[in-house]
């Protein structure tokens, strides 16, 4: 499930990153305010635990190995906005120091098993045990109901996370292509990709992760007696509504042509027949310093490349400019 | 008179090994041995390019490295073409022999990656997944199987920019010491709170990982013959929840060692140190590379 640098395209990466900011600062905040920054280290062993536990990889039918990913089962135990900042950690350190995972994907990574897994694997168990933390009929909260319920949500969160990947996979054929429809990125189509992800996850990856949630986390409630989560979670109905959003902004991406309200004098003349006046008008008048990124009676790729020089120079002169004013 | 309780696992046995017999490891002891190796050469022993004095990269600060590599990999991923990958692959190479960071272990952390990525891509490489001109024909069990000129192109279009991009994350992670890199993650603007538990993670995997090898040790110490995998799993569950259980331990011990050392929870971080020339030449070049490539001419 770690998808490494190249795999997929730059729309895509960023897509995710965006996605992901509000996720992170949000899981900061709560972490901050629910944990206080005093149990900092909660998230940072929460995290080396994730990242030993993904390290052990078990042989599975088909001569190939697996390893849990342990989202589900840290989100439970701690809660889900530090299982999310934990589980993210550990994806930056075995995507830095093992290229497993990637930088430029760490946004989509992070959003398949740090957001998704934490948070189904915790509100499927958090739905399952209702009756079991209700009644508290069982002071070690270790029943059988319980396990089912802890096996339930590590099954259920693995395989959301490998839907996830298998579709933001899948779809990079159809956003990402050279004009001869060949793939950029994953070459992949859904087709492949849905199959190749959920067999394995369905039938071999998930139930290790329930077994693996749902002992090691019953053997916890079993030591401990007691529910460990100090996190009050509550899901406005902004959060859902934000959710869905997210959820729904990849479709945007496999919209084609130029982007709405982008066009130009001529192109809107084609939309409606002519161009408003207003826009005769004012249109142009600006060209900017490099129109088209070229100059007049300069080759085209030198004056793009003249283009990129310009544009870097003001890159590190804004830098240097803010960093001047960063000092004082 | 009391009685000694064996437990199950030990009392069953099958076989006796023979003295100086060789007990054949199980997932378990391969995988820590495996994971224990690789962190400790990667991490514990200090790379000698990492070093202030080391070279060429190690002259750029922490925070323009970051940035600049950052961009370059963004840029990697935006390429479209095989001239401009091998151009950043090549730049990789220079950078890493000019910083005394060798091509060795350059290609010990890209190789896997590549290999990885070898593994996912090789049906594109055929006929039954890329239409096009047959390169090599083969006959298998009567199938008529072809590399096709399209797959090869499109296949190691795709493993030249995993290439590039797992080059990129070498180089910088060659080239740096691990305080660099967070004090790095600092001055980018990455919040204080989410680096000071990386570095803590950092340091905590070492912990984690010694109780896993001491636990393991103990369980190989007290057994005869070796773990069939039933057992090997059972013992893996109840030591992940062990482990768990101890995080979560340590993580109150020094929460409390903490406190005691007047750690109120402002986390409070040295300012960065301004940009130098060095810096900006070298996030200049990685901008120019980005934008070149962005463009298409």
């Amino acid at each position: 499930m770690h998808i490494p640098d190249g795999y997929l395209g730059p729309r895509t990466c960023v897509l995710f990153y965006a996605v992901m900011l509000p996720v992170w600062y949000k899981a900061l905040k709560t972490a901050e305010k629910t944990l206080e920054a005093r149990h900092l280290p909660l998230v940072a062993f929460s995290s080396a635990f994730v990242f030993v536990i993904m390290m052990f990889n078990f042989p599975v039918p088909g001569g190939t190995t697996g390893h849990i990913a342990g989202g589900a089962l840290v989100s439970i135990v701690v809660g889900p906005w530090v299982g999310v900042l934990a589980v993210s950690i550990a994806l930056f350190l075995q995507a830095a120091i093992f290229a497993d995972g990637g930088i430029t994907t760490y946004g989509v990574n992070c959003f398949n098993m740090a957001f998704l897994m934490s948070f189904s694997g915790y509100y499927v168990f958090r739905i399952l045990d209702r009756g079991q933390t209700n009644s508290r009929c069982n002071s070690q909260g270790n029943s059988r109901t319980r396990r089912v319920a802890l096996f339930v949500a590590g099954y259920v969160a693995v395989n959301i996370a490998a839907l996830s990947t298998a579709l933001i996979l899948g779809i990079q054929p159809i956003l990402e292509h050279d004009p001869g429809g060949r793939a950029l990125y994953a070459p992949y189509p859904l087709q492949v990709t849905l199959p190749a992800m959920l067999i394995p996850h369905i039938l071999f990856f998930g139930p290790l992760e329930g077994l693996s949630t749902a002992f090691v986390a019953s053997y916890l409630f079993k030591t401990k007696g007691e529910d460990l989560s100090r996190e009050k979670t509550f899901v406005s109905p902004m959060w859902v509504f934000l959710l869905v959003l997210i959820t729904l902004t990849p479709l945007g991406l496999i919209a084609s042509g130029k982007p709405w309200g982008e066009w130009a004098g001529r192109e809107f003349s084609g939309f409606i027949g002519y161009v408003p006046a207003g826009m005769q008008r004012l249109g142009g008048l600006w060209a900017g310093l490099l129109p088209d990124y070229g100059m007049e009676g300069v080759p085209r790729s030198m004056g793009y490349i003249l283009s990129a020089f310009s544009g870097s120079a003001a890159m590190v002169f804004v830098i240097y400019l803010v960093g001047r004013l960063w000092r004082r | 008179m009391e009685t000694l309780k064996i437990p199950e696992w030990l009392k069953q046995g099958g076989q006796p090994v023979c003295a100086g017999a060789v007990i054949r490891e199980g997932f378990i002891e391969k995988n820590l041995k495996a994971v224990s190796s690789f962190l400790k050469e990667m991490l514990s022993v200090r790379n000698p390019a990492s070093g202030p004095a080391g070279g060429l990269f190690q002259g750029v600060s922490a925070r323009a490295r970051i940035g600049g590599v950052f961009v370059l990999l963004v840029g990697a991923v935006f390429m479209d073409n095989a001239i401009s990958l091998f151009f950043l692959i090549s730049t990789v190479i220079f950078i890493a022999c000019l910083s005394h960071a060798g091509l060795f272990p350059l290609l010990k952390r890209v190789v896997p990656a590549v290999i990885f990525s070898l593994v996912v891509i090789w049906p594109v490489f055929f006929n039954f997944f890329t239409a096009g001109r047959e390169f090599l024909v083969f006959d298998i069990f009567g199938s008529r199987v072809a590399l096709t000129e399209e797959g090869l192109f499109q296949g190691g279009f795709f493993i030249l920019r995993v290439t590039a991009t797992a080059s990129l994350v070498s180089l910088l992670f060659l080239t740096a010491k691990e305080a660099d890199i967070f004090g790095g993650l600092k001055g980018l603007g990455v919040p204080a709170f989410f680096v000071t538990a990386i570095f803590m993670t950092f340091r905590y995997v070492f912990i984690l990982l010694k109780i896993v090898e001491d636990t393991s040790l103990a369980r190989k110490s007290r057994t005869i013959n070796p773990a069939v995998m039933r057992d090997g799993k059972r013992w893996f569950s109840s030591r992940a929840g062990f482990l768990l259980q101890r995080a979560l331990y340590f993580s109150e011990e020094v929460t409390l060692s903490m406190a005691a050392r007047g750690f109120t929870g402002r986390i409070k971080v040295f300012a960065s140190v301004p940009l130098r020339g060095k810096d900006y030449l070298w996030l200049g070049f990685a901008f120019f590379v980005f934008f070149m490539s962005i463009g298409r001419f």
